[in-house]
């Protein structure tokens, strides 16, 4: 007779290692992998709760009817309209504040850092309610009024699609760009100082260096943070749902599921649109990891770094001996 | 010697970890066996039955009380407990319709919307309650007693009723308008007069609200949404709907009405009303209470109500909200859910509903009651609000049929659709929606 333990040390390690990861995988199956197959499979089907009795298998036919109605589209090119705008804006600030909080302030630097982050962890319900008043008219700053004035006909902001829209782009950002922030910062302060010192002795100018050494390094956080931020804007839901209702075409796909499945109960429909929502995003992931495969310097220096640290401590490590 | 230490922290901290990781063990097991829903227990520890009673949210005590109360009358029969739900109508629906979808049986008795008869009784999620209430059908307001009817079946229990006033400001205007039509005429005076001022404010969001004013409105001049047995769209039929969304895209090109109104709920045009920033308001009873005793208000004793206008020579027409009690179907006490909802619906909670919480009888006889007169003072004025009072379409679709008709409406006023292209898209999605192939 073997024990257990005797068979597991017979195993190689790649293996056991695999032995390791399956809780976890079955974990995964269960919670991820089982909901989004039982979407597929519903999405197949005409199935309205309220119906029950009409339930049958109609094959691809709710995705035709979809991808054949115009509020689908409508509602597709405002997701990516306001992905491509809110993500590229926020982008932009959460680069500015990054390189700026880098600087430091001295020992208000961590209180600042800090402080950044409130939009961030405050609820998006509360702060889109927050925002959806300061963007009406009759209860908004005087000030904020006559600024709006200038947007939008009698300063109404969320009258209109475009502005409504802008005005969630504003919302999304004084949110979100303080965790763009954040992600880069953390990038920023892990470049080597050596490269800067470095390009002081070729004499660099400052802009040869935020884009010879600065923009290259970041890279990999810069990804990770768009992905992250295109990822959550183009499921957006509870801004739009709170701000405008989806009125004026603002509805994004999200609301448009949601309209199917929670309002009208009909999760054949709402299903497939479920699933349409899960393949766009999936489809810009994979088109991000694939960029980010195909940047191998930015995936190069960090081994390289890494070792320079280990060598580091063995080093420092020698000297206390 | 610094070793024997190392060990002996390592082992402590070993120690720490299993316990830690054992403590992690139980709680997921124990949220496994909690997964499947908190459901209330069936009898409590004394061994008298709960029912659960799916409710708005109360946060004043009242209904606890009252519960209470109906519980001890039935000398300890029965025990309520309050299920809650909400906070807006949406939402609330939203979530019962998945708990009984789900035929979840903590639920015993719900409070249920008037919208929601026909299509909870459709589903088969509540209970036929005729026989019960063919006997006492008479002693409750028509208009309310007809919200619980469906395919000439009683599915429900009136338990309050509510329709919309007209609020008016009385140092801007000297009388309450009769139509539409004079309504727009008076707040072009008054804000000629007073430039800025919103001349009339109401819900034009695209939402349940503001398919309550689209059917105010459509239905003040003659439109019906639905055919009498519920199988045709006859929005279309006459000159109805045209006339009043002609008569909205006209109040909003004059700035009689402010284009924020497209995105108004009930309590945005509270609020701008309560700022004195309007002339005229539609609203529901509740703002009457609040407007005079809100510590911000600008409008104490400065405004009055009427009923509804109507267009002129047509009709007036007042979409009523309110609650009705039903029973679940897969609930284990009918007889004992039934007690409780005659003791909760009982003309003393009705009495004291109607002063405390702006919520109106639907017991016939409290509208005569010389002290409910003294205790609501606009008793008399909702009372002809109720007279014209008029139910929103019956039907297992009506979720499908609203959006079809609150977007349109809200497109008209922001001006991305005409009243005829808005009349088209309406009865062309309502009738969709009733062949149950509603478009996407």
């Amino acid at each position: 007779m073997r024990s257990p333990a005797a068979i597991l040390d017979r195993l190689d390690e790649r293996k056991l290692g695999f032995l390791f990861v399956v809780p976890a995988l079955v974990l995964m199956a269960i919670v991820a992998g089982y909901p989004v197959l039982s979407a597929v499979w519903m999405s197949l089907h005409r199935y309205n709760v309220k119906v029950p009795d009409d339930y049958a298998f109609i094959g691809l036919d709710n995705y035709v009817r979809i991808l054949a109605s115009d509020t689908w589209w409508t509602a597709t090119f405002t997701t990516i309209g306001f992905t491509v705008l809110s993500v590229s804006i926020e982008f932009a600030l959460g680069l500015t504040m990054a390189l700026v909080m880098n600087k430091g302030f001295g020992s208000a630097t961590g209180a600042i850092r800090v402080a950044v982050l409130v939009p961030w962890a405050t609820i998006t319900i509360v702060t889109a309610l927050a925002w959806k008043w300061i963007f009406t008219p009759t209860f908004t700053f005087d000030l904020f009024r006559s600024i709006m004035g200038i947007f939008a006909e009698e300063s109404c902001m969320l009258c209109g699609k475009w502005t409504s829209i802008f005005a969630m782009v504003f919302a999304d950002t004084w949110k979100t760009a303080p965790f763009i922030a954040l992600l880069l910062l953390a990038g920023l302060q892990s470049i080597d100082s050596e490269m800067y010192e470095a390009a002081d002795v070729d004499g660099a100018s400052a802009r040869t260096k935020f884009f010879r050494i600065t923009l290259p390094a970041l890279k990999p956080a810069i990804l990770v943070a768009v992905l992250f931020r295109s990822l959550d804007s183009m499921r957006m839901f509870d801004l739009g749902y709170v701000m405008t209702g989806g009125q004026n075409d603002t509805a994004t796909v999200s609301m448009v599921s949601y309209d199917f499945l929670i309002k009208k109960l009909d999760m054949g429909v709402g299903s497939a649109m479920s699933v349409l929502v899960f393949l766009m995003v999936l489809a810009v992931a994979v088109l991000f990891v694939k960029v980010l495969g195909a940047t191998p310097e930015g995936m190069e220096k960090k081994p390289s770094r890494r070792e320079r640290r280990l060598s580091g401590q063995a080093a420092t490590m020698e000297m206390a001996h | 010697m610094g070793r024997e230490r190392d060990d002996a922290r390592s082992g402590y901290r070993d120690a720490r970890i299993r316990a830690f990781a054992i403590l992690l063990v139980l709680v997921f097991a124990a949220l496994l066996a909690a997964g499947c829903g908190s459901s209330a227990d069936d009898a409590d520890a004394n061994g008298v039955p709960v029912l659960g009673f799916m409710t708005w949210r109360d946060q004043t005590g009242f209904d606890e009380e009252k519960f209470a109360k109906c519980a001890k009358e039935s000398g300890g029969k029965y025990r309520i407990e309050a299920i809650p739900m909400g906070p807006s109508v949406d939402a609330a629906r939203e979530q019962l319709t998945r708990r009984l979808a789900a035929g979840d049986d903590s639920i015993d008795m719900i409070n249920l919307d008037v919208i929601w008869t026909a299509e909870f009784s459709d589903a088969g999620w509540i209970l036929d309650l005729s026989e019960r209430m063919g006997p006492i059908a008479d002693q409750y307001v028509p208009a309310a007693l007809e919200s619980t009817r469906y395919k000439d079946k009683y599915w429900a229990v009136p338990a309050g009723t509510n329709a919309a006033l007209m609020y008016y400001r009385t140092d801007l205007v000297d009388h309450a308008p009769e139509t539409y039509e004079e309504l727009a005429e008076m707040a072009k005076a008054a804000q000629a007069k007073q430039p800025g001022i919103a001349g009339f404010v109401f819900q034009g969001n695209s939402y349940e609200g503001g398919m309550v004013d689209a059917l105010e409105f459509m239905g003040s001049a003659n439109a019906k949404v639905l055919s009498d047995d519920g199988t045709k769209a006859t929005l279309d039929d006459g000159d109805g709907a045209t006339y009043a969304l002609s008569w909205l895209q006209s109040i909003m090109d004059d700035k009689v009405s402010p284009k924020v109104v497209t995105t108004f709920m009930e309590e945005d045009a509270r609020l701008a009303f309560q700022k004195g920033d309007a002339v005229f308001m539609r609203n529901w009873p509740y703002a009457w209470a609040l407007m005079n005793q809100d510590k911000a208000s600008k409008v104490k004793g400065k405004f009055d109500i009427a009923p509804l206008p109507g267009f002129k020579d047509r009709s007036s027409a007042s979409v009523l909200g309110g609650q009705n009690l039903g029973i679940s179907s897969s609930t284990k006490h009918p007889e004992l859910a039934w007690e409780a909802m005659m003791c909760l619906t009982g003309e003393d909670i009705q009495r004291e509903k109607a002063v405390k919480k702006g919520e109106m009888p639907t017991l016939k006889r409290l509208y005569s009651d010389p002290q409910m007169a003294k205790d609501v003072p606009f008793i008399d004025v909702l009372a002809k609000g109720l007279e014209t009072g008029v139910n929103r379409p019956t039907t297992p679709y009506y979720n499908d049929v609203t959006i079809v008709i609150y977007k349109a409406y809200n497109d008209v006023l922001n001006g991305r659709l005409t009243p005829e292209e808005a009349v088209k898209e309406m009865q062309h999605g309502v009738q969709a929606a009733l062949d149950g192939k509603a478009e996407i």
